[in-house]
């Protein structure tokens, strides 16, 4: 499954940080119901609605996926992230329901089983024909068995992430504007980034800025030192409550106020692009980095943009901070992308049989796995270290270079088109190819830190109410942290948070858990 | 000085008597006051900021597109590239397919403007006369039409069941009759002098005839607004092909772009690997040069349908 | 309703649909020409109008319009009634509409008489040609464009410091997005919008100008009298058509220029809308779009009346 790695907060970026997901889930393509053939069908055509992959005429990905399992894959959809559900809407229109879909995440599935489109499923017949699957699900993530449920019945089964998933965005730093405020070292407790902030002050630089307009990505690192992350599931006393009203987080949000006011914080943070300042040397910490920002080598990393106009900018990462609630900062969860099977197969069952078939060999065969994902050695990628195998890293090659050459043939270090990250063990290698990035991830992205449910949709009717309650917490947040609200009005958010579906939420989420192993 | 009437100018009792005359040769009677070159002055120096302003974003967007990856996402004026480089209109330009897209959009635009302005002028022309039957009628339905409407499922069904699914006429049909073209058009229509209807018609020639020869070449201010207008929707529109095509050789180029940009766009963001970047253009150089791509066409035809606008066409086609 | 027929002046005695059939007698080749289009505009606009009636049901994709249950207004009620911020929605979208019809509005005809006085016709075509490009580039880029300016590190803050003048968050305060948002607008559309008035201009008749100078007529007194009524029929119905969509203020636009503070300024019914209904869930949707017809629906036909009254022969219908 696809998981999200750090990336630039571009305004669309935040809105589509909840959406992509490339390479989601299996796609057949079966126009209506040709053939019936219970019974692990040799020949039978599948119909898979895939995850956005525009795929050229020959993918190999396809084909060998084709030719391995003896499944013919019917229609190429040609659709990308944004366009998706329009175009699963105009399949259904027209009364073609795919054998089986990748769905966006628990809420598209939750939508569409509600409109009866999905055929039930039992859990025994996916643990029956993909053991090893099933397994990993229980070792790994047990909680994903919900995100195919709606309504107590079960429409598909779960789609995981690697544990690449589980990794958060890095803080980093301008050390050289940190040397220059006389501070020593990276700060790494709340109270040695205040003392630091402050130094900075003194030169002119804000201390810090940070995606304003995110639901999940505002001051997710100043959260995290309180123990709560917003928008995520968490346990108080007891009980499932969100993060958003939580008791800690209203003590961040002083915190946050108070370095506001202070002048710490870069009043811009809440606008189109805010790493700006960082880039241009006018604050001097960023909590969105990913380890492509140090190298200067890297032309989509930060520290080129940054050595662009200053060729003395220096940038090193550093870890969330620690406070009364420990160390941690957002990361989406490794759950979250089912795939549910068309009604028409509730009586078919062969079909069902062969996909699970497929996402079991490929979760079994290491092989295979890598063969789908990123093609031959020597043709598609070459060992960087040919002793240790994929652990050591791998390059592309030739025209591999190009994304749109590798999409072309469907290959992607997020998994095939066709399923997710496909093995657990490997999902990290294949996600970062250099082992020195790898070590980077693992260093600083290690306090990532997700959802009881491992993905904040898999609550049922999510989606009903969490754009609107995501637009509520961004905007009070931001009123609060920028002093246009007191902090005293955080209760009377935490009574609008109820009235707009919070309450009803926190009721279905509490009984989805006790539903579920965890 | 008698006001002019709301109605068109042109018919005024005068006009048949008066001497045809170029339109463009400046008068020379008149000469002009102090006050009056201050107001002309006014004029050019907010005209030039006006051009200043508005010019400056498609500057922007060009010049990322020619900048290298480096460049196009420093913060900056972006007003002429420091150091051009044509990777990324050549990152779109080389996709694959890009001139079957190009084609298949060449063809719709031009097949679906003709389409249009015909069928467009032929409903139009009927409704501009006073007398013709269920005038009001057919002009709320216009009007209702424009207000109102069903949403993409069922015109997508209807296409289905018209068997035009993945056929370049579910492309050019649907939108070939707008309502707000048809106003447009019976407006100025309706402007025509009837003196030259009328001596057409008493010369003998068919209403077809009179449309074609009379009325449309008086009319070509408001056919050049409304081919343009066409010619953009069909050039831009992505949504009626995302929905009924599925054959990627009948593909249309805003498609393409919006997949190769999506998709270049997302390998490089979510790609952590520093393996890619080194050399191919940025997310930002990429959208770019895919906007440029998309809609210089448009842009270059815009000049050509300029003289349409003249001042005075509407005399200057009329021979005494 | 049938047409007012000037030229019929039958005897009493003959009925109407005799007339009518007269009528189109008469008109047959009129009507020829006009069938193919008009069957073409039918199918395609009204035959799938049918998709209105989902907004008045709890539509199942599968099922079709017809298969899914009738819920009367619950769409409506859930829409407006769920969130406590649509009343505030309609209020700033109220706001911008009237922003829209009194200052940009009229502002690509200001743009198209300026360039029928400008006296260097190659400079007009330039300017002409240049000022509609904005049109082209989409708001996200525009907006973008827009922060970079108005920001902190921006031009427009620098120019202020030059002339000493304290540095403004203009994008960051709710009161001052109005303003951003009507001069955005105009810089955005003006050139795209005044080509539909050039081109009514030159529908004017050269003569009326020659007469008004030797007159003795200024320069504004000829705009008055010779070069406003001539497009005001073009004026007028693209006034209509902007009321009919009253209620449909830029979007993309506001979207893009939102940010969390201003939004309770910036918050429209469609973005409103955006939050309150899945994008999944298309009998919500529907029932938005319906409320924002039936208004603009309402405005149209107070609009045609008050247009009509002033001369009969203008209108939509």
């Amino acid at each position: 499954m696809t998981d999200h790695a750090p990336m630039r907060i571009s305004r669309r970026g935040v809105l589509r940080a909840g959406a992509v997901g490339i390479g989601a889930a299996l796609l057949g393509t079966a126009a209506c119901s040709d053939d019936d053939t219970s019974g692990g069908g040799g020949s039978s055509a599948l119909d898979y609605y895939y995850a956005p992959c525009p795929m050229g005429e020959h993918p190999y990905s396809l084909e060998l996926m084709q030719s391995t399992f003896g499944v013919t894959f019917k229609t190429k959809y040609q659709v990308t992230q944004p366009d998706y559900s329009t175009k699963f809407q105009a399949l259904l229109a027209q009364g073609q329901v795919p054998d089986a879909s990748a769905m966006n995440g628990p809420d598209m599935l939750q939508t569409f089983a509600a409109q009866d489109v999905f055929g039930e499923v039992s859990t025994d017949l996916i643990r029956e024909h993909a053991p090893n699957y099933a397994a990993g699900v229980d070792k790994h993530v047990p909680v994903a068995w919900a995100t195919s449920l709606y309504n107590g019945k079960n429409y598909g089964f779960p789609g995981i992430g690697g544990p690449s998933a589980a990794f958060s965005a890095f803080t980093e730093w301008r050390s050289d504007l940190l040397e220059k405020a006389g501070v020593g070292k990276v700060p790494e407790t709340l109270d040695e980034f205040e003392q630091a902030f402050a130094a900075l002050k003194r030169i002119g630089v804000y201390g810090m800025t940070s995606g304003g307009q995110s639901y999940f990505a505002a001051f997710m690192t100043i959260f995290g030192a309180h123990g709560v992350l917003p928008m995520q599931w968490q346990i108080l006393d007891g009980k499932l409550v969100n993060g958003a009203v939580h008791p800690m987080t209203r003590q961040a949000l002083e915190l946050l106020a108070s370095w506001y006011q202070k002048g710490y914080i870069d009043p811009e943070c809440m606008g189109a692009n805010p790493a700006l300042k960082f880039i241009a040397g006018k604050a001097a910490m960023f909590d969105y980095g990913g380890p492509q920002d140090i190298d200067p080598k890297n032309q989509n990393g930060r520290l080129f943009a940054i050595r662009q106009s200053d060729a003395n900018g220096k940038l090193e990462f550093g870890l969330p901070p620690e406070g009364p609630g420990g160390r941690a900062s957002w990361s989406f969860g490794t759950s979250g992308w089912p795939v549910a099977f068309g009604r028409q197969l509730t009586k078919d069952t062969g079909k069902v049989k062969d996909v699970l078939k497929i996402w079991d060999a490929i979760w079994n065969d290491k092989d295979l796995c890598v063969k789908l994902t990123i093609g031959e050695e020597g043709k598609a990628y070459k060992l960087t270290d040919p002793a240790k195998g994929i652990d050591g890293g791998f390059q592309w090659i030739d025209k591999y270079v190009d994304p749109v050459a590798r999409m072309a043939e469907g290959f992607s270090t997020n998994g095939t088109p066709f399923i997710g990250t496909p093995n657990w063990d490997i999902s990290l290698q294949l996600k970062v190819p250099v082992p020195a990035e790898r070590d980077l991830v693992q260093t600083y992205g290690k306090y990532g830190h997700a959802d009881l449910f491992q993905n904040p949709m898999a609550v049922p009717e999510s989606g009903k109410y969490i754009t609107d309650l995501q637009s509520l917490k961004v905007k009070m947040f931001a009123q609060i942290i920028t002093g246009a609200a007191p902090v005293s009005s955080f209760d009377d958010f935490v009574k609008q948070w109820n009235t707009r579906g919070g309450a009803e939420l926190e009721r279905q989420a509490n009984e989805l858990y006790a539903k579920v192993p965890h | 000085m008698p006001p002019a009437t709301l109605t068109a100018a042109a018919a005024t009792p005068s006009a048949p008597t008066a001497k045809p005359r170029p339109p463009q040769r400046r008068r020379r009677g008149v000469r002009r006051t102090p006050g009056e070159w201050a107001v002309d002055l006014t004029i050019v120096v907010l005209l030039a900021a006006l051009a200043f302003v508005t010019l400056y974003p498609f500057l922007y967007v060009l010049t990322i597109s020619l900048s290298s990856n480096a460049e196009s996402q420093q913060v900056g004026f972006h007003l002429l590239p420091v150091d051009p480089t044509f990777d990324a209109w050549r990152a779109v330009l080389e996709s694959s397919g890009i001139l079957r897209a190009y084609g298949n959009t060449i063809i719709r635009t031009v097949a679906g403007t003709f389409l249009s302005v015909l069928l467009t002028s032929m409903m139009a022309y009927p409704l501009a006369q006073k007398t013709f039957p269920h005038r009001r009628l057919i002009n709320f339905l216009l009007l209702f039409s424009l207000l109102f409407g069903g949403g993409f499922i069922p015109l997508f069904l209807l296409v289905k069941n018209l068997g035009m699914l993945d056929t370049r006429w579910s492309l050019i049909l649907p939108g070939a009759v707008a309502a707000m073209n048809v106003i447009l058009m019976r407006n100025f229509f309706q402007a025509i002098p009837r003196e030259l209807t009328e001596a057409a018609r008493v010369d003998g020639a068919s209403e077809l005839r009179i449309l074609f020869r009379v009325v449309l070449p008086l009319s070509k201010p408001v056919l050049a607004v409304i081919s343009l207008w066409t010619a953009l929707a069909h050039w831009n529109s992505w949504f009626d092909a995302l929905l009924y095509i599925n054959d990627p050789d009948k593909q249309v180029l805003q498609m393409f772009i919006r997949n190769t940009v999506v998709t270049q766009h997302d390998a490089i963001i979510t790609d952590v690997g520093s393996t890619i970047g080194q050399s191919a253009p940025s997310p930002q150089s990429l959208s770019a040069a895919a906007i440029m791509i998309a809609t210089l066409p448009i842009i270059i035809l815009y000049p050509f349908l300029q003289r349409y606008f003249t001042q005075g066409i509407l005399l200057g086609s009329v021979k005494g | 309703m049938s047409s007012t027929s000037a030229i019929t002046t039958a005897a009493p005695a003959e009925g109407r649909p005799r007339k009518l059939l007269r009528s189109y007698w008469r008109h047959r080749y009129f009507i020829a020409m006009f069938l193919p289009g008009f069957a073409v505009f039918v199918l395609f606009t009204y035959a799938p109008m049918y998709g209105i009636l989902i907004a008045f049901k709890d539509y199942h994709i599968l099922d079709g319009v017809a298969g899914s249950e009738w819920v009367g207004l619950a769409n409506f009620h859930s829409l407006f009634f769920s969130g406590s911020d649509f009343l505030n929605a309609l209020r700033n979208t109220l706001v911008f509409a009237c922003l829209n019809l009194l200052v940009v509005f009229p502002a690509p005809i200001v743009l198209a008489i300026i360039l029928s006085e400008c006296r260097w016709k190659w400079f007009v075509r330039l300017v002409q040609t240049i000022s509609y490009l904005p049109h082209f580039i989409s708001w996200v880029v525009l907006s973008g464009i827009l922060f970079q300016f108005l920001g902190q590190l921006g031009t427009v803050n620098a120019l202020l410091g030059l002339f000493g003048l304290p540095a403004q968050s203009w994008l960051y305060e709710p009161d001052k997005f109005y303003g951003i948002y009507v001069l955005s607008a105009i810089w955005a559309g003006i050139g795209w919008g005044a080509i539909i008035y050039i081109a009514a201009l030159a529908g004017v008749d050269t003569e009326l100008y020659e007469a008004a100078r030797v007159d003795g007529a200024s320069r504004w007194q000829r705009i008055r009298h010779v070069s406003l009524p001539g497009i005001a029929p073009t004026i007028s119905i693209m006034f209509l058509l902007q009321i009919s969509h009253f209620l449909v203020v830029g979007f993309d636009q506001i979207y893009n220029l939102m940010t969390p503070i201003t939004q309770d300024s910036a918050d429209i019914l469609d973005t409103y809308v955006l939050r309150h209904v899945l994008t999944f869930d298309y009998s919500q949707g529907m029932a938005a779009s319906l409320f924002q017809s039936v208004i603009g629906l309402i405005l149209v036909v107070i609009g045609n009346r008050v247009v009509r009254r002033l001369d009969p022969d203008q209108g939509l219908w």
